[in-house]
């Protein structure tokens, strides 16, 4: 069963799946539960929201799994986009959005050798959070496709529904707004190392 | 418009640059918690995902051959307590035949 499963590629199994096959749901599960944790858990700040958002994106994707019909999108993005549906009602339910603890968001151990680095660390990273959080949905949304799940400008913009041309013109202008709000020092909490480091991170690596 | 001369693009680009660095260390992957996963699968398809199965037949393999050295252990360990009792026994017994015959030798010594 193993091995037929491991064979299958994503259109096969859809197909399949569609036919009401658990074992190819079960492989596209595998292949891609992992993924929309993270997108979903980057999202939301916190693991059990994470798990409750993930279990409801693959129940919906099975629910509907009979009437997909090939829309000329991947799998993939079939289910970021529901994933994106969901957490996006989760954040309009205000009172339990602020029920989140931004700390619960964040890894702040990066296996730093010394522990003040790694409290520094973990206030820069809390920091930089708190201004993506701030950033509009979709900003918040491209930024984790590119940095957590390292996808193309292409495949971003197949979930997102954008051109890639579309993509990299947002992904620029994120950008520059972040800079400009750590600059500008609206990251409260944001150390001054982090502030020097930002400047000099460049020369560092040009160093190395 | 704003004229921005090459060396403020220069500048520009790098603090960009550094941006994207910042946000390369902050978004790690987050690892998931393995009971969900299989707990997630149980409630959709109905049966354990191949790693679980996997996990299972590795520990059901590590059971069998754990138990098979063990009992190999043991059935050495008795037979050669067995090879020792018995060595011990027949030269108990042989000692035995040797003084009684010495005894006997003696008592008919004596008689005569």
């Amino acid at each position: 069963m193993a091995d037929k499963q491991i064979e299958l590629s994503d259109e096969d199994a859809l197909v399949l799946a569609s036919k009401g096959d658990k074992d190819s749901f079960g492989m596209l599960y595998d292949k891609y539960a992992g993924r929309i944790y993270n997108y979903i858990y980057y999202r939301t700040g916190n693991q059990f929201d994470a798990e409750d958002l993930t279990a409801r994106v693959f129940f919906r994707a099975m629910k509907h799994i009979t009437r997909y019909v090939d829309r000329g999108i991947p799998f993939s993005a079939w289910l970021y986009r529901i994933a994106h549906n969901l957490v996006a009602n989760w954040h309009r339910d205000g009172a339990r959005r602020q029920e989140v603890a931004l700390e619960d968001g964040v890894q702040i151990d990066k296996g730093e050798a010394h522990p003040e680095v790694a409290i520094v660390r973990g206030e820069e990273d809390l920091a930089l959070m708190a201004l993506i959080r701030n950033l509009p949905e979709e900003r918040q949304q491209l930024l984790i496709l590119k940095f957590v799940e390292h996808l193309s400008n292409a495949d971003i913009g197949e979930i997102m529904d954008r051109t890639e041309g579309a993509i990299k013109s947002l992904y620029h202008r994120t950008l520059i707004a972040l800079r400009d709000d750590i600059l500008n020092g609206r990251a409260k909490g944001f150390s001054r190392e982090a502030l020097t480091r930002l400047q000099t991170l460049d020369n560092e690596t040009k160093g190395k | 418009m704003k004229i921005r001369w090459p060396w403020q693009r220069k500048k520009e680009n790098e603090d960009l640059d550094s941006v994207e660095s910042l946000l390369e260390s902050l978004f790690t992957p987050v690892p998931v918690r393995p009971a969900f996963m299989e707990d997630l699968r149980q409630r959709l398809v109905g049966k354990p995902g191949p790693l679980a199965a996997a996990g299972r037949s590795t520990l059901q393999l590590i059971l069998m051959i754990g138990g098979g050295l063990v009992g190999l252990i043991v059935f050495i360990f008795a037979g050669f307590r067995a090879i020792i009792t018995l060595i011990t026994g027949i030269r108990l017994m042989g000692s035995k035949v040797k003084e009684t015959r010495t005894e006997r030798k003696r008592s008919e010594r004596n008689d005569s």
